[in-house]
C-alpha cells in the first residue's frame, strides 16, 4: 500500500462505483418499495441529508489532516480500539462484497449462464479481484476511474432511451405512501450512501488532502444524480407495485430499450458494462479490506491478507441458500449494518476523536 | 558370464573404433580466465617491438586476413623512427592512409630533414634578437606537423586503441613513444539514405535512418538547428562493444529522464546486443509485458519531433531504427503523417485507428460471445442469415474461428518470410484458400470470413508494428474468453487488460497518460489540436520548457 496516493478523479470514481454497483442490483427497487411514487423525492431528500452528514463528518475530521478513520480510532482508544474497528470494517466489507457478488452471479446465471454453478461464477469474480489487487491499490483505483465514464454513459443512455416509454402519471401521488414514509421512515434509505465510509478510509491516500471536502461532495452529488435517474426511470417504466418484484430491476428496464427495428434487445450490451462495474467494485472492496488488515497487522505484503479475505468473501457467498435469503440479507441485514457501522459507529469515533483533540488543544493552550 | 563379458568388450571396442564426425562444443570457459583479459588493461609500451608483438597476438594476425599492419620508417627532422600502422581493411579510407598518413610520415622533404629548432616568435630590440624556440619533441612534431588529419587522439591504453581500430580508425605506433596516435579515417560501404519502407508518408520527409550511427545522428543534427542538442555515446556490450547514441535537447528534456536512460544503458551487462530491438528488451520497464513501452521509428522527422517535444532518442549503431522514450499508449496510434495533414483529417484518421484498435482486439471474441450466448442482441434477420450460412458447417463456431485465425496468421507469416517475388503468390493462395475454397468446402461460414477479414484489415491500420503483435496475442485470449462465457469472459479480459495498462510505466510516465492519471490535456490528448494551438509540451514529460509557442502564434493576424 505504499506509494498509493490517488488523485481527485480516482477518489471520486471509487465512491461512485460502489454506489452504482448497489444501484445495478436492487437499490432503486428497495427505495421504491418503501416510498412508492415518492422515490425520486426521497432520493433528493437523502442526497441532501447525506451531504449534510458528510459536511458534519468532514468538520469532525478537520483536526485530523491526512489521517483516516482508523488513525482517529487509534487516537481515541489506542491500538485496541483501532484493532476492533479494523476487524469490524473488514468483516463489513467481506459481508457486503460476498452478498453483492452472490446476487449478481445469481442474476448472470439466470439470464445467460444457466449451466454454470453460481459458486463458480462467484469464484471467478473473486479470483479476478484477487488478480487485480496484485497490481496495487493505485492501479485498482485508476481502473475504476476508466470504467466509471462508461457506466455513467450507460445509465444516461438507459434513461433517455426509455424516455419514450415513460408514463409521467406514475409520479403521482408525489408523496407516495405519505410524508411519514417518505421523510421519516425513508431516512433509512440513506444507507444508499454507504460509500461515505470508503471516503473516510482513503483520506490518508489523497494526493491533495485539502480536496477531501470537494471529493466527498462530488461523490455524493454524482451518486445522488445517478440514483435519481435510476429510480425515476424505474418508476416511470413500471408501476411501483410490480417494479419491486423484478430481479435486477435496472436490467429489467433495459429490456424495453429499442433502437429502431434493427436493435430490439440490447440489454446484453449493458451486462458487459455491468460486469466491468462489478469487477471494479469487488477489486475496490478487496483493496480496502487489504488496506485495513495491513494497517492493523502491519504486514508488509498484501498477498496473505488478500487470500484470506477472498476466502472470507467466498464463504459469505455460500451462506444464503436461496434468492429469498439473499434478498433478506441485502435489504435488511446489509441496510442496518450499513446504518450502524457507517453512520453510527463511525460518527461516534469521529465525535470522540474531535472532542479529545479539542480538549487536548485546550489543555495545551492553557499551559 | 565370461562370454557375455567378452561380447560386451567386443561391442565396446567396435563402437569405439568407429570413426565419424562427432563435433561438440567445448564447455571450457576460455574467455573468463585468459591472460588476454589481464593484458587488456595494459598500457602501451615505449618499445615498438613489444607493442607490435602484443598487437599481433591480440588481433591473431596470423589467421586474421583483414587486419593490416604496415611497418615503416618515420622521418622527422632528419631523425628516423621505426613505426607501424594498424587498421582493418574495409573499414578505412585507404586513399587517406596513403596520401595523408603514410606520405607525410615517410617522405623526406627539405623541411623535414633540417634539424633546426622550431621558431615560434622573434623580436629584435637594440640589435638583439630574441627568439622563442620550441625544443624538438617527436610526439608534438608528429601530432602538429606530420598528421594532416582532423581527428587525431593520443591514446595510451591498448584497450581503448583496439576498440577504436575495431570501429574503423587506424593507429600509429612509433618507437620510443608510449602511446599511439588514433586517427579517424573511417570509410566503409553503407546503405544510402532512402525512403522509409515501413512508415511511409505522403507529404512528410522521405528520409529514413540507415545502419550507420553517425549518418543517423547527422540526420537529426541537420534537422535541429540548436546547439543544445546533445548526442552522447554509450558503449554497449562486453565482447561486441557497439556504440549507441543518446540524444536529447539539454534545455528542454527533463534531466532525471536523461539520467535514467543513461543509467539503464550503462548498466547492461551483456556480451553483445545485436539490434535496437534487443536493446529495447534490455531497457524497458516491464520486460514481461507484450505491450510496447518504447516507440521505434525509422523516420528521422519523427525522431526530431520527439526530441523537440522533450523526449529522449536512442540510436543504436547497426540498426536503422531510433528508439523514442518515454511513450504512452496513445503514441502508438500516431503516425508522422498526422502532423503533415490538416488537423481535421488527422483527427478523423486517429478516430478510425481507435475504432480499428477495438475491432482488432475484440471482434472475433464479441462475435463468439454474441452468437453463442447473446443471440438476442442480433436482429432476427441477421441471426437467420448467420444460422443459415452455418447450416452445412460441421464445426462449432469457436473451432471455426480459431482455425481461420490460425490460417490467417500462417499466411501473414509466410508472406513475410518468403522472398518478395513469391509474396504475391502466397497472398493469392491464401485468399483462395481463405475465401473461396474454405467456404465452398463448408469448412467455414461466409460471415466468418467477413469477420476475420475486417479484423485483419483493422489490424493493419495500427501504425506501430509491436502494438499490432500485442493485439494479435490478446485477440486469441479474448476469443477464448468470449467462447467460454460470453460477455462475462470479454468483461474479464477487458478488466485485466485495463488494470495491466494502468500498471505500466514508460520511464516514469504512466502508460495511459494524460488520461489516467489525469494530467493537463491542453495539447497532449489523443486528438490533435490545430498547429497554432499547440502551445504546450506534454505535461507528463515534465520538460524544462513547457511552452512551445505563445498564445498568439500568428502575430500577423493582429494587424
Amino acid at each position: 500500500m505504499n506509494n498509493s496516493k490517488i488523485g481527485f478523479v480516482e477518489s471520486v470514481s471509487i465512491a461512485i462505483i460502489v454506489m452504482i454497483s448497489h444501484i445495478l442490483l436492487n437499490l432503486p427497487n428497495e427505495i421504491l418499495s418503501s416510498t412508492a411514487s415518492a422515490g425520486p423525492l426521497n432520493v433528493i431528500y437523502i442526497t441532501i441529508l447525506a451531504t449534510i452528514i458528510f459536511l458534519f463528518f468532514n468538520k469532525l475530521f478537520s483536526p485530523f489532516k491526512g489521517k483516516d478513520i482508523l488513525d482517529v480510532a487509534e487516537f481515541v482508544g489506542g491500538s485496541i480500539l483501532k484493532k476492533i474497528i479494523s476487524i469490524i470494517y473488514t468483516l463489513y466489507f467481506i459481508f457486503v462484497a460476498g452478498i453483492l457478488i452472490l446476487n449478481f452471479s445469481n442474476t448472470l446465471k439466470t439470464i445467460y449462464l444457466p449451466d454454470m454453478p453460481t459458486e463458480l461464477l462467484c469464484l471467478v469474480f473473486i479470483l479476478i479481484a484477487l488478480i487485480a489487487n496484485q497490481y496495487g491499490f493505485k492501479n485498482v483505483s485508476r481502473t475504476n476511474a476508466i470504467v466509471l465514464p462508461f457506466i455513467i454513459v450507460t445509465i444516461i443512455i438507459i434513461f433517455f432511451s426509455l424516455s419514450v416509454h415513460f408514463v409521467p402519471e406514475r409520479f403521482f401521488p408525489v408523496l407516495g405512501y405519505g410524508t411519514n414514509n417518505t421523510f421519516v421512515l425513508g431516512i433509512t434509505n440513506i444507507f444508499a450512501f454507504g460509500e461515505i465510509l470508503l471516503l473516510f478510509l482513503i483520506r490518508s491516500n489523497y494526493k491533495e488532502p485539502k480536496e477531501s471536502k470537494k471529493i466527498g461532495l462530488t461523490s455524493i452529488i454524482f451518486s445522488g444524480l445517478i440514483l435519481f435517474l435510476s429510480v425515476t426511470a424505474l418508476l416511470l417504466i413500471f408501476p411501483f407495485a410490480t417494479g419491486g418484484e423484478g430481479v435486477l430491476s435496472i436490467y429489467m428496464i433495459t429490456r424495453s430499450i429499442q433502437f429502431g427495428k434493427f436493435f430490439q434487445r440490447v440489454d446484453a450490451l449493458f451486462i458487459l458494462i455491468w460486469v466491468l462495474v462489478f469487477f471494479a467494485y469487488l477489486s475496490v472492496v478487496l483493496a480496502f479490506a487489504i488496506k485495513i488488515t495491513n494497517k492493523n497487522t502491519k504486514t508488509p505484503t498484501s498477498n496473505i491478507p488478500a487470500f484470506l479475505i477472498c476466502i472470507g468473501i467466498f464463504i459469505v457467498t455460500l451462506i444464503p441458500q436461496n434468492i429469498a435469503q439473499i434478498r433478506f440479507v441485502e435489504n435488511v441485514i446489509y441496510k442496518y449494518a450499513c446504518l450502524i457501522i457507517v453512520f453510527g459507529m463511525s460518527f461516534i469515533i469521529l465525535l470522540l476523536g474531535y472532542l479529545k483533540k479539542n480538549k487536548k488543544s485546550l489543555i495545551e493552550g492553557k499551559f | 558370464m565370461k562370454i557375455i563379458k567378452k561380447l560386451k568388450e567386443f561391442f565396446y571396442t567396435l563402437t569405439q573404433n568407429q570413426e565419424g564426425y562427432n563435433f561438440t562444443i567445448s564447455k571450457e570457459k576460455t574467455s573468463e580466465s585468459q591472460p588476454e583479459d589481464l593484458l587488456k588493461k595494459q598500457s602501451i609500451y615505449p618499445s615498438l617491438e613489444v607493442n607490435l608483438d602484443y598487437i599481433k597476438a591480440r588481433y591473431n594476425t596470423l589467421i586474421n586476413s583483414d587486419i593490416k599492419i604496415r611497418e615503416f620508417i618515420l622521418n622527422a627532422k632528419g631523425k628516423q623512427f621505426k613505426s607501424f600502422l594498424i587498421y582493418i581493411d574495409g573499414l578505412v579510407d585507404t586513399t587517406s592512409i596513403n596520401d595523408f598518413i603514410l606520405n607525410p610520415l615517410m617522405i623526406k622533404n627539405f623541411s623535414n630533414q633540417t634539424n633546426e629548432p622550431q621558431i615560434f616568435s622573434e623580436a629584435i630590440t637594440n640589435n638583439i634578437s630574441v627568439r622563442k624556440v620550441k625544443r624538438f619533441n617527436i610526439t608534438d612534431y608528429i601530432y602538429e606537423c606530420l598528421l594532416p588529419q582532423n581527428s587525431v587522439k593520443k591514446i595510451s591504453s591498448f584497450d581503448e586503441i583496439v576498440q577504436n581500430i575495431n570501429s574503423g580508425n587506424c593507429a600509429l605506433f612509433v618507437d620510443t613513444i608510449n602511446f599511439a596516435f588514433d586517427i579517424d579515417i573511417k570509410k566503409f560501404a553503407q546503405r544510402t539514405i532512402s525512403e522509409p519502407k515501413n512508415e511511409p508518408s505522403v507529404r512528410g520527409s522521405q528520409e529514413a535512418f540507415v545502419e550507420n550511427l553517425r549518418t543517423n545522428t547527422s540526420l537529426i543534427r541537420r534537422n535541429i538547428n540548436n546547439e543544445n542538442l546533445i548526442i552522447e555515446n554509450i558503449v554497449i556490450g562486453k565482447t561486441n562493444k557497439n556504440n549507441c547514441a543518446v540524444c536529447y535537447i539539454k534545455d528542454i528534456t527533463n534531466s532525471s529522464l536523461v539520467s535514467e536512460v543513461k543509467y539503464r544503458l550503462n548498466n547492461i551487462d551483456v556480451d553483445y546486443v545485436l539490434s535496437s530491438s534487443e536493446l529495447i528488451q534490455l531497457i524497458k520497464d516491464d520486460p514481461e509485458t507484450t505491450l510496447p513501452e518504447i516507440l521505434t521509428t525509422e523516420r528521422a522527422d519523427k525522431a526530431v519531433a520527439s526530441l523537440l517535444q522533450g523526449r529522449v532518442i536512442i540510436i543504436y549503431n547497426g540498426s536503422p531504427y531510433a528508439l523514442i522514450l518515454p511513450v504512452t499508449l496513445f503514441d502508438f496510434f500516431t503516425s508522422q503523417e498526422d502532423v503533415n495533414l490538416n488537423y481535421h483529417f488527422s483527427n478523423l484518421l486517429k478516430v478510425l485507428r481507435g475504432i480499428a484498435f477495438f475491432i482488432t482486439l475484440l471482434l472475433p471474441g464479441l462475435y463468439l460471445a454474441v452468437t453463442i450466448y447473446h443471440r438476442e442482441l442480433l436482429p432476427t434477420e441477421l441471426l437467420y442469415s448467420i444460422v443459415a450460412s452455418r447450416v452445412n458447417v460441421p464445426f462449432p463456431i469457436v473451432v471455426e474461428i480459431i482455425m481461420m485465425e490460425l490460417s490467417f496468421e500462417l499466411i501473414r507469416e509466410a508472406g513475410l518470410r518468403v522472398p518478395s517475388p513469391l509474396g504475391s503468390t502466397v497472398g493469392i493462395v491464401g485468399a483462395l484458400v481463405l475465401g473461396e475454397a474454405a467456404v465452398s468446402a463448408n469448412i467455414v461460414s461466409p460471415i466468418l470470413i467477413i469477420i476475420i477479414a475486417i479484423t485483419a484489415i483493422s489490424s493493419f491500420t495500427i501504425p506501430d508494428f509491436s502494438l499490432g503483435f500485442h493485439l494479435r496475442i490478446a485477440r486469441f485470449g479474448y476469443t477464448l474468453l468470449g467462447a467460454l462465457c460470453g460477455f462475462l469472459g470479454i468483461g474479464i479480459g477487458i478488466f485485466i487488460h485495463l488494470i495491466t495498462l494502468c500498471s505500466l510505466n514508460s520511464y516514469g510516465v504512466p502508460y495511459l497518460s494524460p488520461y489516467m492519471p489525469k494530467s493537463n490535456i491542453r495539447n497532449n490528448g489523443y486528438l490533435l489540436k490545430p498547429v497554432w494551438k499547440r502551445e504546450n509540451r506534454s505535461d507528463f514529460l515534465n520538460t524544462k520548457r513547457t511552452k512551445v509557442q505563445n498564445d498568439t502564434s500568428m502575430k500577423w493576424r493582429k494587424e
